[in-house]
């Protein structure tokens, strides 16, 4: 990076410029007119010191120059330029250079896991054929995994940046992509088996990051971000790198790891450049409510006017705790900003008002369970109360201007108010479809252009309430995990064949989410019996990254539909079942099961991947 | 890289490890870090977060890959020490 400089000052929340707010017919103007003023990147490392400074006249400067450089390679328009997306200067660069000269970015994860080398290489490797890479970039560290990862595929140039660089530079006009091309493919979940590429257009971004900065956020002179979400993650890469771009906003940036490992930082952070905006999961504010010592910090949090939270299920007391914690550092609760999107969306779908807080809806659990209708308990007397099951859920709002949300029955049928069913998204924001992928779009997106999001949720008075998501996916920590991905797993090994495992999630004791594989084994042999499932636990653990509780069954004990296909939603009930009866706590379900009779094959691959904010 | 180093490492990574391993589960040389200690990634980051403040090192993600026993870890410690 030629970026970096001898005197280190961040860039200043004053961007000195008049404020646009996204509307610019594509990124490469946005950038263009954000380059007028003195805003931009910066970056810090695992202590908190800042690095790099990349003020968007730089990278201006510099995405043009890399522009024309990668023009050398002569590649057809709309090429797919690979990118290993870590939190580093680099990354903006070869996005920018990829919207001047007329290529689609493709950021790829840059996370790996404690001895998850040869998983790693697989899901790159996938994701790189998948997405059909013309060229792949990464850092001198990640360059290994990638040189092994394409390995006999063809590509015209893999690299590091250095490598990039000494492309020579052409000298010809620039034609950068324009509203109607697709901007970039985003892959979504953690699937390796089943990457898909969200197609996003220029138009359909630049909607979003309109809605997001003038409806959702309301972004004014004086705002700040702060992230620490990774580059290949939707709201990482919308969210706080785009959005903040087209709103001429000064970021301030955490890589992801360091703030895994040092989450106070995210809060000094805030506190040294007076942040604004920042966003996380719930789990983010948990590790720091967890981390944070009242006796011995000095946090100034009073400037943190959103404090957006989403990407998994959002438990109030989570939320709750955080602020009750931060409180005497100036945090308001009032802050919180609930949300809720999806990469199929470009990121966002609805906000809930700003500066009001979390706002919950109390219903009866059991009614919810029993008859996919949310009642609420305010009404009921206390006699009634006494006896009533109450889950609060958080509203996640009304959808942006142009958007339209509709919650149907398996049937297509659209419900009335409070009652539970799939939510369907339509507007200018949502994705052209999964790239080279027709049968997959087919499945979550119509004609008429409705996006099927596969969540599972009610509306009252327009404000939408998650209830439970698709199905099948998984998600801990703020990550998604496939159920298929970790049954792929399981199934590699000689005693398990296709169709006996089965994972699911279920709620654990502090109300989050854990991991449980369900495996059909015939052999009774103790030794053996624990021998399988400490590999097993251990292969998710390596490939996976996450804690997963394996149970053991006899043969014919998984329940199927009625196409023979895994019923994962029966899976889970006959799991809680089980642990009931061995005398442990109940515990509630994730989601009310639909009983919709669909083959749950279809539901699982009709599902889109990511998803954003309950 | 000398003995007395690695012994010295070793020891204090096996204090640091005691308190994410599970009752009972010796810290040994071959003593491997998921399956024996079931360590998550949160936990891992964790766990780097202290061997990083223990030795004043910045561990590099990527050595988490190949990374399975505690022998491979007070190598890469080891390593990265000498290089710091």
């Amino acid at each position: 990076m030629t970026g970096a400089m001898n005197f280190l000052n961040p860039t200043p929340t004053e961007s000195h410029v008049p404020l646009r707010t996204a509307d610019f017919p594509s990124l490469a103007e946005a950038l263009d007119y954000a380059a007028k003023g003195t805003s931009g990147f910066n970056f810090y490392d695992g202590r908190g010191k800042l690095r790099t400074v990349l003020p968007y006249t730089l990278l201006q400067q510099e995405a043009r120059t890399l522009a024309k450089r990668l023009l050398a390679l002569q590649l057809t328009r709309g090429s797919r330029v690979a990118i290993i997306a870590e939190t580093h200067p680099d990354f903006p660069r070869f996005f920018f250079a990829c919207q001047y000269a007329g290529y689609t970015p493709v950021p790829l994860p840059a996370a790996i896991h404690l001895g998850g080398h040869k998983a790693y290489v697989e899901q790159l490797r996938g994701l790189l054929a998948k997405s059909q890479a013309a060229v792949a970039v990464a850092s001198a560290e990640f360059l290994p995994y990638l040189l092994e990862a394409t390995k006999g595929l063809e590509l015209k140039l893999v690299g590091t940046p250095q490598t990039f660089d000494e492309l020579t530079e052409q000298p010809v006009e620039l034609h950068p992509l324009q509203s109607e091309e697709t901007a970039y493919l985003q892959y979504t979940s953690g699937s390796t088996l089943f990457p898909r590429g969200v197609m996003v257009s220029g138009a359909a971004v630049m909607h979003n990051l309109a809605g997001i900065i003038r409806d959702g956020l309301k972004v004014h002179n004086g705002d700040r971000c702060v992230s620490w979400l990774p580059y290949y993650h939707d709201m990482g890469l919308v969210g706080f790198v785009l959005a903040p771009l087209a709103a001429q906003l000064s970021v301030d940036y955490l890589a992801t790891r360091d703030f895994a490992m040092r989450p106070r930082l995210w809060l000094s952070l805030m506190t040294n450049n007076q942040g604004t905006i920042s966003f996380g999961p719930p789990f983010g504010y948990e590790l720091c409510t967890r981390r944070v010592r009242n006796d011995a910090e000095q946090f100034d949090l009073s400037a943190w006017r959103v404090a957006g939270v989403g990407a998994e299920t959002i438990r109030i007391e989570i939320l709750d705790a955080f602020a009750e914690k931060l409180a005497p550092f100036g945090f308001d609760r009032k802050a919180f900003l609930a949300s809720y999107g999806m990469a199929e969306c470009s990121l966002a779908v609805s906000f809930a008002p700003l500066g009001q807080g979390a706002m919950v809806d109390e219903i009866d659990a059991e009614h919810l369970s029993a008859q996919q209708e949310a009642r609420p308990v305010a009404g009921l007397s206390a006699e009634e109360l006494k006896n009533t099951h109450t889950k609060k859920l958080v509203n996640c709002g009304v959808p942006l201007p142009g958007h339209e949300i509709v919650v149907r029955d398996e049937h297509g049928m659209a419900l009335p108010d409070r009652k539970c069913g799939i939510i369907h998204v339509r507007g200018p924001s949502v994705m052209c479809g999964y790239f080279g992928d027709a049968v997959a779009t087919a499945r979550v997106l119509s004609a008429d252009g409705w996006l099927n999001t596969g969540d599972i949720g009610y509306l009252h008075k327009g404000n939408l309430m998650i209830t439970g998501r698709e199905k099948d996916m998984i998600i801990i920590n703020g990550r998604n995990f496939w159920p298929q991905d970790l049954e792929f797993h399981a199934e590699q090994q000689p005693e398990v064949r296709p169709g006996d495992a089965s994972a699911i999630s279920v709620p654990a004791e502090d109300g989050s989410e854990t991991a449980v594989m369900v495996v059909q084994y015939r052999e009774t042999n103790e030794t053996k019996r624990s021998e399988l499932s400490n590999r097993l636990a251990r292969i998710i653990r390596e490939e996976v990254g996450i804690s997963c509780i394996i149970e053991l069954v006899s043969a014919h004990t998984l329940p199927r539909t009625s196409s023979g296909k895994l019923s994962r939603a029966g899976t889970q009930r006959d799991y809680l079942r089980r642990q009931e009866e061995q005398g442990q706590q109940r515990v509630e379900p994730l989601f009310a099961e639909q009983a919709t009779g669909k083959d749950e094959a279809d539901l699982i691959l009709a599902a889109p991947g990511r998803r954003h904010a309950h | 890289m000398t003995t007395s180093q690695y012994n010295d490492i070793f020891q204090q990574v096996e204090g640091l490890l005691l308190q994410y391993a599970p009752q009972q589960v010796p810290i040994q040389e071959d003593t491997d870090l998921i399956n024996d200690l079931g360590l998550d990634s949160l936990r891992v980051m964790d766990m780097l977060n202290e061997v990083e403040d223990v030795f004043d090192i910045t561990y590099p993600i990527n050595d988490l890959a190949s990374l399975h026993t505690v022998k491979d870890f007070v190598l890469q410690i080891q390593k990265i020490v000498e290089n710091s």
